[in-house]
């Protein structure tokens, strides 16, 4: 509908322009010694952190992908029409490959929101996942965690 | 010191923790330290999550150094360390990173970057029993 007139045009911005190279930051400021033997690293067509979250029931998510710093948005809208409502959340973790404390502080987020409307539920957590939340305690927390094999 | 095997930077942003972990994965495996990915993994993530966070730096790199049956990584920037609470508390939402990289790793330090002198040094390292 709202095409541009001009194709040819519309074609030409379309074309990416290659920037593989950084070069801000001034690495002659810096006090590392070992500075100057880094290679950049970065490449700026990299998507973001890799995850989504599917609303697999009325009240059960499934996370997917990788959950850190650069998803844990993406995680919290995830719960929050879940959160608008009463009762238990259910969140499946089976396909969830990385959780790091950005995903901890989302399930005890929610957990908190959820406080005396429900409990939380995490079920299928794969075992360095799984390992991650028993260090940070969240089943001291009244999060209820069960493997994935049968409820 | 020792020998620079694999070193690379990053600009600080959350979207590249992926890119890294990535990258780290791939040097853990080609030293045949397949066995501490993933805790390795994480670690390197809440160093870089906390060098994004607090530190005000300009890039972050990462470098990996196979010393024997150890693999050192380290997580370097030009910024300023702010203190984090070292115990956090149960419920609370922040901090938590710095725990869980020192519980699943053999050997963590920290050299602080101030004020006057910037630059943070994380070093993790696991070892083969």
């Amino acid at each position: 509908m709202n095409a541009p007139r001009d194709d040819r045009l519309h074609l030409t911005r379309q074309i990416p322009i290659p920037k593989m190279v950084q070069t801000n930051g001034d690495r002659s400021q810096t006090s590392d010694p070992l500075a100057n033997a880094f290679t950049r690293g970065h490449n700026p067509h990299v998507p973001a952190t890799p995850f989504h979250v599917e609303r697999t029931e009325d009240r059960t998510v499934r996370f997917v992908g990788e959950l850190d710093l650069g998803s844990f948005e993406i995680a919290v809208a995830g719960l929050e029409p879940l959160l608008a409502g009463d009762g238990d959340i259910e969140v499946e973790l089976a396909d969830l490959t990385f959780m790091d404390s950005s995903g901890i502080r989302v399930l005890v987020k929610c957990r908190r929101e959820l406080e005396g409307r429900g409990r939380l539920l995490l079920r299928g957590a794969n075992p360095h996942v799984a390992k991650i939340l028993e260090i940070a305690g969240l089943q001291d927390l009244g999060v209820r965690i069960e493997d994935g094999s049968d409820g | 010191m020792a020998d620079v095997r694999s070193a690379r930077s990053f600009p600080p942003e959350a979207r590249v923790l992926s890119e890294i972990r990535r990258y780290v994965g791939s040097e853990i495996e080609r030293h045949s330290f397949r066995s501490f990915k993933d805790d390795l993994l994480l670690a390197v993530t809440e160093a870089c999550s906390n060098a994004i966070r607090h530190s005000g730096t300009q890039e972050i790199r990462v470098a990996i150094f196979p010393v024997g049956s150890c693999l050192e990584i380290t997580v370097s920037d030009d910024g300023v360390y702010r203190p984090l609470v070292p115990a956090p508390e149960l419920d609370g939402e922040g901090h938590r990173g710095i725990h869980l990289m020192a519980a699943v790793v053999d050997d963590f330090s920290l050299h602080q970057g101030t004020p006057s002198r910037p630059g943070t040094t994380v070093s993790l390292v696991k070892c083969k029993s």
